[in-house]
């Protein structure tokens, strides 16, 4: 689908118009309003405050298609964080959204905790994510091994076999892999297995010595996938394996 | 042989990897026959184009270590089949890392020197110069680069003897950076002399 970068940017900058009419007092609640707007079927989603009618945004529910709504309403939701490490997932994400290409790095800065990261954010992340092509993931010291079922569930989801170029689990001490209990460390490595576009494959700090015998067995057919071209297994006790 | 290497070995060269990082992994611990497997195994990839094994052992080892032969051995095979930047391998170790600290460290010192003796020059009129004596800071200065340039040339000097695979880096750093530095110890000295040369002409 032939997509309009000056169109969607204009769209957004009337998005944040709108918003930033409402005042510092009601913004908490836009965030519920967006979602809502953005997931009308979702159980979990707090009540829409009817209060907060902005012509703009139903303005734009209408005029936009699914893709589009989706991509300007997650990093908007986005942007209403806080969060220094959400900022900065929402720099990629603008950089993604302004690149023709919409390819989508999701870098997770390091202490950024994936499992801890509130349900509303999340959302967005992995609507985001979704509505972008995802092209690399990188996770580092982001506390996978303490998601819940659903966090789990919902980031394995997230990594798409048919755009990811690059995965990156990076960290040491212990390494990213390691934390995980080995019945999700064998579904993450079965994930990364079956991405058919994988190019670049990082496990730098994994201390390989130490991993289960099914987890190694996956890890040298990742090795040997026909796509991958760049494969950095540094810091990894390769000497003690 | 570890069957885990066994197994890493074969997955490398059954790959389509164009580059692979394997440096700082103690590889230098691998026995003979398993590093021998390994260099097999990456050599024997055909697709495979740069290799980054830096840091094989934790420990600089002297040309007396059994290691040492084994990973020389190692190194040459890996750079002969193509498959190595030599170079960004050799610049990444400690020690020549050291060697290059020190060579900047001496490169500050004597052309802080030299700026000491110009300045001194500048701030005060030739008239005056015969009763100034020159900075005896800038003396100091390159006595000490001296003596450091004659130790960071002994340092480069062991290194290139004890370790043939890095002979070229570690020439040129020897020929060039160490000529440079001779240069500038021979501009701070042709300052303090012109200096004297002057205050013994008036």
């Amino acid at each position: 689908m032939a997509r309009s970068r000056i169109d969607e940017s204009g769209l957004y900058d009337q998005l944040r118009k709108a918003i930033s009419k409402q005042g510092a007092t009601h913004q908490p609640s836009l965030p519920s309003q967006l979602a809502s707007l953005l997931h009308p079927h979702d159980q979990d989603a707090p009540p829409v405050h009817e209060s907060l009618t902005i012509p703009e945004l139903r303005q734009l529910k209408t005029m936009l298609s699914n893709e589009q709504r989706k991509r300007i309403l997650s990093t908007t939701l986005l942007s209403f964080s806080d969060n220094e490490a959400i900022k900065r997932i929402v720099t990629n994400l603008y950089i993604a959204m302004m690149d023709l290409n919409h390819d989508l790095s999701m870098d997770y800065p390091m202490n950024f905790s994936i499992a801890r990261c509130p349900a509303r954010e999340w959302l967005a992340i992995i609507t985001a994510s979704n509505a972008f092509n995802l092209t690399a993931l990188h996770v580092s010291n982001n506390e996978l091994h303490r998601c819940d079922k659903k966090r789990w569930k919902e980031f394995l989801d997230n990594i798409n076999i048919s755009s990811l170029e690059e995965v990156s689990i990076i960290g040491n001490n212990p390494h990213p892999l390691e934390e995980l209990n080995p019945q999700r460390r064998h579904e993450l490595l079965d994930r990364i297995k079956n991405i058919t576009t994988l190019k670049i494959f990082s496990l730098s700090g994994c201390q390989l010595d130490r991993l289960d015998e099914r987890s190694w067995q996956k890890i040298t057919d990742i090795i040997q996938k026909c796509s991958l071209e760049e494969l950095d297994i540094s810091h990894c006790n390769i000497g003690e394996l | 042989m570890r069957k885990r290497i066994r197994e890493l070995a074969d997955a490398l060269q059954q790959s389509r990897l164009l580059q692979l990082n394997i440096a700082n992994n103690g590889i230098g611990n691998l026995s003979g026959g398993s590093l021998q497997r390994l260099c097999d195994g990456i050599t024997g990839c055909y697709s495979l184009k740069s290799v980054a094994v830096a840091n094989s052992t934790d420990a600089f080892l002297s040309p007396s270590d059994a290691a040492y032969a084994r990973l020389i051995g190692f190194n040459q095979a890996v750079d002969y089949a193509g498959k190595c930047d030599t170079r960004s391998e050799i610049f990444a170790r400690t020690d020549v890392q050291t060697l290059f600290v020190e060579f900047r460290r001496i490169q500050q010192v004597l052309q802080e020197a030299l700026s000491a003796i110009n300045a001194k020059q500048q701030a005060q009129p030739h008239s005056l110069t015969l009763f100034s004596p020159p900075p005896s800071s800038a003396k100091d200065d390159l006595v000490t680069a001296l003596t450091a340039l004659s130790k960071l040339k002994d340092n480069a000097d062991k290194l290139m003897r004890q370790e043939p695979s890095t002979g070229e880096v570690l020439r040129h750093f020897r020929d060039v950076a160490i000529q440079a530095l001779r240069g500038d110890c021979i501009k701070v000295e042709d300052s303090l002399h012109s200096r004297e040369e002057k205050r013994a002409r008036r």
